[in-house]
């Protein structure tokens, strides 16, 4: 199994660790989908939605290796601003225990790439959403990844 | 063509009465056509975002002649509040409502 997928089933599980009775804010852990292109539907709010959209190599690499950046998305849906903070802190939470075990040994660095982006829109009901883009910098060997 | 007769025929079948409040003034029954239209919301930067509707009521014009946003609708034990107002050319308008102001 390549690294990058390793990467991705713990970042999968701990998404799932998100839930109230783990001392988080919110359950949001009850709702996670990766690459999921239809809607969410409001029982399953609140609901977060992942994808690994780009994996950049850097120019720079160790001998032998290729360093790569997998730029992962978490978008973190609710029904309201303060619900989606909470998430977000939630969420947040979740990639500093990745880092700190370094995804498993897999990396070699987490950057938070730009912050959060949100979003709220009151229709019928108020629904919130925020995105949150995050890089783990990992070395593979050449030609993997 | 549209005629003020069809107008009243239309909400004389498919109407329902309501409350229409406007801010500050006087409660007044009104009949309101009730629609709800598909929309997805908060459907940022590309992801799927949230499956939910707009709630929409059509009104005669000549009932909500000064409607703002804002204003409020109750139908049966709800209150909705008035988001967005438009007026059509064929003497109804078109309020979207929402349970949050």
């Amino acid at each position: 199994m390549s690294i990058r997928q390793q990467i991705i089933n713990i970042l999968d599980t701990e998404l799932k660790k998100i839930l109230k009775t783990n001392g988080f804010n919110t359950d949001a852990g009850k709702n996670v989908f990766a690459w999921r292109d239809n809607p969410l539907t409001r029982a399953e709010l609140t609901g977060l939605i992942y994808r690994d959209a780009l994996n950049r190599k850097f120019p720079v690499s160790p001998i032998g290796k290729f360093r790569w950046a997998l730029r992962i998305e978490v978008a973190i849906f609710g029904t309201s601003a303060n619900e989606v903070r909470a998430v977000i802190e939630d969420v947040l939470k979740v990639i500093g225990n990745c880092e700190e075990t370094k995804w498993g040994g897999n990396a070699q660095d987490t950057l938070l790439a730009d912050g959060d982006e949100m979003a709220v829109e009151k229709h019928d009901i108020e629904t919130g959403a925020a995105i949150l883009t995050i890089e783990v910098i990992y070395d593979a060997n050449k030609w993997s990844m | 063509m549209f005629y003020d007769s069809d107008l009243d025929i239309f909400f004389t079948d498919f109407a329902q009465m309501a409350t229409y409040t406007p801010q500050g003034g006087t409660p007044s029954t009104i009949s309101v056509v009730f629609n709800t239209a598909y929309q997805v919301a908060v459907d940022i930067d590309g992801f799927a975002g949230v499956s939910g509707y707009k709630l929409i009521v059509e009104a005669k014009t000549v009932d909500v002649p000064n409607v703002k946003v804002d204003d409020t609708i109750m139908i049966g034990a709800k209150t909705f509040y008035i988001t967005e107002i438009q007026q059509t050319d064929f003497g109804t308008t078109r309020l979207t409502i929402s349970e949050v102001q």
